[in-house]
């Protein structure tokens, strides 16, 4: 028998160009390229920000501009980042749409080439929908307002409602984090904040669909969101870009708060082109009983940094990260979960499975942290990868901090290739070799699939699939 | 190849002050306690010549019987034989330089670190025991350590389907710093069984790395026990360059006090189809730490390989620290590889159990102290008495 793993090399070389279009650009507001501290003035000026975000901003470049890459533990790629060479700011100027007709026809163009499914577009009446750095479109349904649920862009936010806002923003993930929480301090634009007012349950999922479309320009959204006491919400982001020339840069910064009893779900699905930088810093604060969980899938970019955090700042909160990646050609998914345990009782489970493809390389980096004045804390991570090519490559880098009363933590992870006795038993039933193997993909991943709400697990299968669809032949 | 001791020992000399101490962005020191290896920490072993000890104990007796037979005692890098067993010799590194100049020049030129550099200073002390093919032999090897500075460099060159059965133990006395680097160079068929015992007394400092060299269908069966009072580093790596392979590594590191002990390993499997298992067992009492950092890497062309590593650690109080970070690197896709760990207090059951049948708590805990390091050595039967 034919070694399966030489053919589907080539079977597998994906089609990237499905992501691949873009239209004509036509912006009322440019930066230009490179950083300054006049184009952070610039972009607060558009804003018409007040004085202390412009202050923020100017403090988080110096910032920014003092801390070196952490290129001592992570990927050598970072260095060809030039900050130089990118556009910072830009923005169609266009005010914000309350209905779906009013969207500009190019704009609803995209979310079509998207595969926005039309079910999905009659729920962006209540989408905070993010073209560019600017909200193209933004539309509060009724049910929310009247809750009580505030759902605006990072500007508006900060502008109309700081009294909720100012008390949390930068206080999850401080300025001086890391180097990239330091350049989105200083340009963010975009991005959601939320507040749910105590004891509200949003019941349908808050959704953001946003992408890049110009070259050379970063896209720096910033997102909020704060549960109060007893409050629950899903929100949903899911991305896609198209390809160019050069390298663009995707940084974005997310807090949850999830006060008393709190329940955040935030789910992602990522599907970059692959000469994007994806560097994104999330992380949520738990207090107590409250639960926050990271539901995250990456495919494509040519490098994702993601790591998303749970602080088990209350009694009994609990934080969990549930993580697809799939790491194609010459991408590299350096993704993770960290967990950290202040508070007795709390508990954190993290499962993440990695697929990589060719001479794609899936990373899994992790910490968990449980110091000495917390008891009866738990964490179960579980890492599973599976390699496809014989030149692909798979790397987990766990750590584990643990001291305390009765508290437990266990990771464990495996390696392992396509089972092909499987492929063999499909492919003896009629199944051409690519749709075997995307059979068998899709059901490594599959009890993780189950994870993400409906809409999205068959979005996911879509997009996994799709990986898959040049294989034939 | 051209080997010149000398030379290495003065470009040594002038590398070391370059090389930075441990720091916090070390990625290979992570976790350890940079406070104990730091210029402060160490300098007054630099400054000391002879300082003043006073062994007892476990101490006292690992240092005691160097006169059996089959053993060698390494008195701060400098040996004293016995009767060896046939098939056995020891030379100086000056005279075994002229026979394995490439394995000894390779011994050196992978110190890369601050303090495997350090030993490479003293190249010229170093010493190599040969064990010719098909031959096997019992070696029980006591290094000892009273000067400030005790620095020792052995290699070991293991013929043809020769076999090693080597019991190491190292004293490091009060007040001493010991850096000891030794390489086991596995020829085809070859087999090491290493049993090793560290004990410190307290204001020492003990630096170890191992390399093993491992050629086809070579095996290594080794257990380690770390009992030292004062900070160790301990790096081992297994190099496997053939096929068929087999390593089985276990380690017990028992930390108490405000002790880190702090270990690092690497299974760099370079060709396929070999297995490696690696397993730390700790149990970490008071404040004291455990810094674990292990990693199975798995090269492109290395196919069917199996590797695994585990970590477990007991914490036997509520301020112990159990660091860990087990790592995995696999660029071939025909493997099986894993890594586990865990971190936990003793089982509340087992304990209970114990009480139930009159063990006090301290001696119930102490009897799973015992049962973690006796697995650690049950796959090694010359090993008695742990």
């Amino acid at each position: 028998m034919e070694n399966p793993s030489d053919n589907t090399k080539e079977a597998l070389n994906l089609d990237r160009s499905v992501g691949d279009f873009k239209f004509a650009e036509d912006y009322a507001y440019d930066a230009g390229v490179g950083l300054t501290p006049e184009v952070i003035k610039y972009i607060s000026k558009v804003k018409e920000e007040d004085e202390w975000i412009t202050d923020f901003r100017l403090k988080a470049l110096e910032t920014f501009e003092k801390m070196p890459l952490p290129t001592h533990w992570a990927s050598k790629r970072l260095e060809e980042l030039d900050f130089s060479k990118i556009r910072y700011y830009l923005a169609k100027g266009a005010k914000k749409k309350r209905s779906w007709d009013e969207v500009p026809d190019d704009v609803k163009r995209t979310f079509e080439k998207l595969g926005v499914p039309e079910q999905e577009r009659a729920f962006l009446a209540g989408v905070e929908a993010q073209f560019d750095s600017e909200s193209a479109y933004s539309n509060m349904k009724e049910y929310l307002e009247k809750d009580g649920v505030i759902f605006v862009d990072s500007t508006e936010g900060l502008k109309k409602y700081p009294e909720i806002f100012r008390k949390y923003f930068g206080k999850v993930i401080p300025t001086s984090d890391n180097k990239f929480s330091a350049l989105n301090s200083a340009v963010f634009s975009g991005g959601s904040f939320i507040y749910v007012p105590k004891g509200v349950k949003v019941q349908q999922p808050l959704q953001a669909y946003f992408r890049i479309n110009a070259e050379n320009f970063g896209q720096f959204e910033r997102t909020l969101i704060i549960a109060d006491e007893g409050a629950e919400l899903m929100y949903m982001e899911g991305c896609t870009a198209p390809r160019f020339e050069t390298g663009t840069l995707h940084s974005a910064v997310v807090e949850l708060v999830a006060l008393k009893g709190a329940k955040i779900q935030y789910v992602t699905v990522q599907n970059w082109s692959d000469n994007v930088f994806n560097l994104v810093t999330k992380r949520g604060l738990a207090e107590e009983g409250a639960q926050i969980r990271w539901v995250d899938c990456n495919i494509g970019s040519g490098i994702t940094m993601k790591y998303p955090a749970v602080v088990l700042k209350g009694k009994q909160a609990k934080g969990e990260v549930i993580s697809i990646a799939l790491a194609n050609n010459k991408q590299h998914q350096d993704t993770g979960a960290k967990m950290i345990h202040l508070a007795d009782e709390t508990s954190s489970n993290v499962l993440s499975k990695s697929v990589s493809i060719g001479d794609g390389r899936a990373s899994y980096r992790g910490l968990v942290y449980m110091p000495e004045n917390v008891s009866n804390c738990k964490n179960n991570t579980e890492c599973d990868a599976l390699l496809i090519n014989s030149n692909s490559r798979t790397d987990t880098y766990p750590a584990v901090i643990c001291a305390g009363h009765n508290n437990s933590v266990q990771h464990e992870a495996s390696v392992s290739k396509l089972s092909e006795e499987q492929i063999f038993y499909m492919r003896q039933r009629g199944l051409p070799e690519a749709d075997a193997v995307s059979l068998s993909v899709n059901g490594f991943v599959n009890d993780l699939v189950k994870e993400f709400p409906m809409e999205y697990s068959v979005e996911l299968k879509r997009l996994i699939e799709l990986q898959m669809e040049g294989a034939v032949g | 190849m051209d080997c010149n001791l000398i030379n290495i020992a003065e470009n040594a000399k002038a590398r070391f002050p370059e090389i930075p101490f441990p720091h916090k962005k070390d990625e290979y020191w992570r976790f350890a306690d940079l406070n104990a290896w730091n210029t402060d920490a160490l300098f007054p072993h630099f400054s000391i010549g002879v300082p003043e000890s006073n062994p007892t104990g476990k101490l006292l007796e690992a240092q005691e019987g160097i006169d059996a037979p089959n053993t060698v005692a390494i008195f701060d890098g400098q040996g004293v034989s016995a009767n060896l067993s046939s098939g056995l010799s020891i030379m100086p590194i000056t005279q075994a330089v002229e026979k394995y100049p490439n394995e000894v020049a390779k011994f050196y030129e992978s110190a890369i670190g601050k303090f495997d550099t350090l030993v490479s200073t003293r190249a010229t002390g170093g010493i190599v025991f040969v064990l010719d093919n098909d031959t096997s032999a019992k070696l029980n090897l006591k290094v000892i350590s009273k000067l400030g500075l005790s620095v020792s460099s052995i290699l070991f060159i293991i013929g043809n389907g020769a076999k090693l059965e080597l019991m190491r133990t190292f004293a490091t006395n009060a007040g001493s710093f010991s850096l000891t680097r030794m390489k086991f160079i596995l020829a085809e068929n070859a087999t090491v069984e290493l049993a090793t015992f560290k004990y410190s007394d307290v204001n020492a400092h003990t630096y170890l790395r191992d390399d093993f060299d491992l050629a086809n269908s070579s095996t290594v069966r080794d257990g380690l026990a770390e009992l030292g009072i004062s900070p160790s580093r301990t790096e081992r790596n297994f190099e496997v360059l053939g096929n068929d392979v087999n390593v089985d590594s276990r380690a017990f590191v028992k930390s108490s006090g405000s002790l880190t002990h702090d270990l690092r390993t690497s299974q760099m499997h370079r060709v396929g189809g070999s297995h490696s298992n690696l397993s730390v067992k700790s149990v970490v009492g008071d404040t004291a730490r455990l810094a674990f950092m292990g990693v199975i890497r798995v090269e492109e062309d290395a196919q069917q390989t199996k590797a695994y590593q585990s970590c477990n650690s007991l914490s036997l109080s509520d301020s112990a620290k159990t660091q860990a970070s087990p790592i995995l690197e696999i660029m071939a896709n025909d493997v099986e590889c894993s890594h586990g760990c865990t971190v936990s207090k003793p089982d509340a059951e087992e304990v209970f159990y114990m009480n139930q049948r009159g063990l006090s708590e301290a001696d119930a805990l102490e009897l799973i102290t015992e049962g973690f390091a006796r697995t650690t050595f049950e796959h090694l039967p010359f090993v008695e008495n742990i």
